[in-house]
């Protein structure tokens, strides 16, 4: 790409774009926190046909099956709350369904050592962060911590309300139970005949399968990052962190 | 419509809030409460400071609870320290050994239209590591938390402050003594919740919990939700509310 | 702190905007170079080209510093190399199909390394900068039975940046490194306790709050990995002491300055000395 000359107007529009797609990634991490995260796909994606939304097991093509993750991810948070509610009436039964959406439960996927390039054109931008996560999960042993390292690459695009996510891929090196490493396994865990229905959710699969990364174990070849994003101006110049990757 | 002016101001603004964070959790993270809170605090009548147990309301209460609660504290953890091995002494206690990670993660920052104020909310995945002869060992303690945090231009000086911090303490537990969901699973089921733990100060105006750690029956919580794009502080847009007045 | 702002003009004060953002964006590129193994790389594209920058360049962990470019390119490279082999042939002697070639290097090995919390100040005359970042990662060294080694590991990173053109670089890293902490069960239990009945925790709220559960004190348990890899700098020194915690760091924090003076930079000139008497 040749260097471009910029004014100092485009210089600070330029800066307000990046603090943008910042502030969108931080809100996206703060979703899960506050249990908001069926609303992700509402909020901060674009609307248009050709998102995708990839992790280790493959894409989330299009908008119909991104949608669909995000909603699955509310299905999956209203069971749970249910379960909870069940299990603890003596200190739940006193508040609604609604109010105990997301109780006993929370996600934590904070991000950091961000890279991003705003496109020459001021049309799109692309972001490489890390993920060192924790989640509180119910599952059917009762409540599971899980500690995640993982990657977050998102490609950006500029539509009339705003920056809005247009592809992104979150591939995980770890995600295991916190306290046993993460090539060791938890043996004394032990199954809650109370909390058995969450084995019967499933998450709805990717509509692309593909293997975009092996979680780690001692036998995985070494795995780097995801690119970095470097400076570009057309997108057209530049890789995808969605679907069309090679 | 902001002037270009406008503009450079609040994105450096923006920008100086970074560093802002930043300084305030390393001085946290190694002890140095003076230096937190002497060196980037605007200090108001409506300065504030809050966690699970409450907030503190103007700065010498601010002061109290932060600096002279903390440092009695910390004195009391490292003095013996240097009974066992005098070269401790020869550094300032407050930091020696002391590695609190408060690592700053998914900032949202805005700045407000009028360029007197500006909001942050970060995640902390944090760590509390403690430096020692051998750096490997076993038993470090993780912990996840939310900030929200109000700054206040001072046009006189040119820089930008503290003004509000909201602490929201999510989990705190051990990264090797089994899994922590469990730990919280198996106390429920005898009927036992950890809400919030950790020493509250002598004076707090306004007494909590304004938020709880998360247990298996804590209802979410969205204590510092992260700022939107907004005009000036107020109420409405605010981590402490009824406290918005620099001037104070 | 000095009055930043008032001496620069607007078009100054946009460039120096970017300036910061460029350079947060190198040491985050930093990161995931160092993560990557792509060493090289990471000298060519992120560190200084110039020869007489490369001349006064350092590296610098606990256990001293690298000075010069050629000796960081021996150690970061080189010795960095030869290390990667090593862990590979532990896997080639064990299985026979697990070829020791180029193509197995990593093999059942990852790391972590990040940039958060970072404090960033350029010079005056915006030639140079000074960064402060922690770094909380883990690195991971399998082995050919199917166990590993987990660690999260943490310290700071501390560079000095110097502008080479429009492109910033780096001059002076040195990494801090504090602690390697196991991930792997240490054999206890953490419980969380209920309150005494006449404990401020058990009154008011429903249901009552219990005392914080049990957190760990730290078991030492033998040589660091991660420090064994650190080499055996150029110049050895006692360049950081974790025993003595961040004991200098308030002193490193970057402040607003006006032109560059090694003695307070993150080279070997700029080292403070653990006087104990």
């Amino acid at each position: 790409m040749i260097k471009q000359q910029y004014s100092s107007e485009q210089l600070l529009t330029r800066w307000e774009d990046r603090r943008a797609c910042q502030n969108i990634a931080g809100k996206f991490s703060h979703s899960y926190v506050i249990h908001e995260e069926e609303l992700i796909y509402d909020r901060f994606w674009s609307k248009r046909d050709d998102v995708c939304l990839g992790f280790n097991e493959g894409w989330y093509n299009g908008a119909e099956a991104v949608k669909g993750y995000y909603d699955a991810l509310g299905e999956k948070k209203k069971l749970a709350s249910k379960l909870i509610r069940d299990r603890f009436p003596e200190e739940l039964a006193q508040y609604s369904e609604e109010e105990c959406a997301g109780v006993g439960i929370l996600g934590y996927k904070p991000v950091d050592t961000c890279v991003l390039e705003v496109a020459g054109n001021g049309e799109t931008a692309k972001g490489l962060w890390i993920c060192r996560g924790a989640s509180m999960e119910l599952t059917s042993c009762g409540f599971v911590l899980n500690t995640e390292w993982s990657y977050l690459a998102i490609d950006f695009i500029k539509e009339e309300d705003g920056w809005k996510i247009w592809h992104m891929k979150n591939v995980f090196d770890v995600l295991t139970p916190m306290g046993y490493g993460w090539a060791g396994e938890p043996t004394d865990f032990t199954e809650a005949p109370e909390f058995a229905p969450l084995k019967d959710f499933k998450m709805p699969e990717p509509n692309v399968p593909m293997k975009l990364r092996e979680y780690y174990h001692p036998m995985r070849v070494f795995s780097p990052s995801p690119m970095p994003p470097e400076p570009y101006y057309d997108f057209s110049e530049t890789f995808t962190y969605g679907i069309e990757e090679v | 419509m902001l002037t270009f002016e406008q503009r450079l101001h609040n994105a450096l603004g923006s920008q100086e809030i970074e560093n802002i964070k930043a300084r305030h959790a390393l001085w946290h993270g190694m002890g140095y409460s003076k230096e937190e809170w002497d060196t980037i605090w605007y200090k108001g009548g409506d300065t504030t400071w809050g966690h699970f147990f409450g907030r503190m309301v103007g700065w010498e209460e601010v002061w109290s609870g932060s600096v002279i609660d903390s440092d009695e504290d910390q004195y009391k953890r490292f003095t013996p320290k240097c009974r066992e091995d005098m070269s401790f002494s020869h550094f300032n206690l407050r930091s020696t050994g002391s590695c609190g990670c408060h690592n700053l993660a998914s900032p949202v920052i805005e700045v407000a239209e009028d360029g007197k104020s500006a909001r942050a909310c970060y995640l902390t995945p944090g760590q509390l590591c403690q430096g020692g002869e051998f750096t490997l060992h076993s038993g470090c303690t993780f912990f996840y938390e939310r900030y929200g945090s109000d700054f206040v231009y001072d046009e006189k000086t040119d820089r930008w402050l503290y003004f509000h911090e909201q602490v929201c303490p999510d989990m705190m537990g051990s990264c090797n003594d089994g899994n922590y969901g469990q730990t919280l699973w198996e106390a429920a089921q005898q009927g036992v919740f950890f809400r919030g733990g950790g020493m509250a100060p002598n004076n707090i105006t306004e007494k909590g919990p304004l938020h709880h750690d998360l247990c298996p029956v804590q209802l979410p919580q969205n204590t510092a939700k992260w700022p939107e794009p907004y005009r000036t502080l107020d109420n409405d847009n605010t981590y402490s509310p009824n406290h918005n007045d620099p001037s104070k | 702190m000095k009055r930043m702002n008032q001496q620069f003009t607007n078009d100054e004060l946009v460039v120096r905007l970017w300036d910061k953002e460029k350079i947060r964006d190198l040491m985050a590129r930093h990161c995931y170079y160092y993560a990557n193994e792509w060493r090289r790389k990471e000298l060519n594209d992120l560190w200084v080209q110039r020869y007489d920058n490369r001349k006064t360049a350092s590296l610098g962990n606990n256990l001293g510093y690298y000075e010069g470019w050629e000796n960081i390119c021996s150690f970061y490279v080189g010795e960095r190399e030869s290390q990667r082999y090593a862990r590979l042939k532990e896997y080639s002697d064990a299985l026979e199909d697990v070829e020791y070639s180029n193509l197995n290097l990593g093999l059942g090995q990852m790391s972590t390394h990040t940039a958060n919390t970072h404090l960033v100040e350029l010079s005056d005359d915006g030639l140079t900068a000074q960064y402060l970042a922690m770094d909380s990662g883990q690195v991971t060294y399998g082995h050919p039975d199917g166990t590993a080694d987990e660690y999260f590991i943490s310290g700071t990173i501390l560079a000095d940046l110097i502008k080479e053109g429009d492109d910033w670089k780096i001059w002076h890293l040195k990494i801090q490194h504090d602690s390697t902490c196991s991930a792997k069960p240490s054999g206890r239990k953490a419980t969380v306790r209920p309150p005494r009945p006449d404990s401020d925790a058990a009154k008011g709220e429903s249901p009552p709050n219990a005392a914080p559960p049990s957190r760990p004190k730290p078991k030492y348990i033998g040589p660091d990995p991660v420090v064994e890899e650190f080499g055996t700098p150029t110049t050895p020194m006692e360049a950081y002491l974790p025993k003595f915690g961040w004991a200098f760091l308030p002193d490193q924090m970057p402040v607003p300055y006006e032109y560059f003076d090694s003695r307070k930079g993150f080279g070997p000139d700029g080292q403070q000395e653990y006087v104990v008497y």
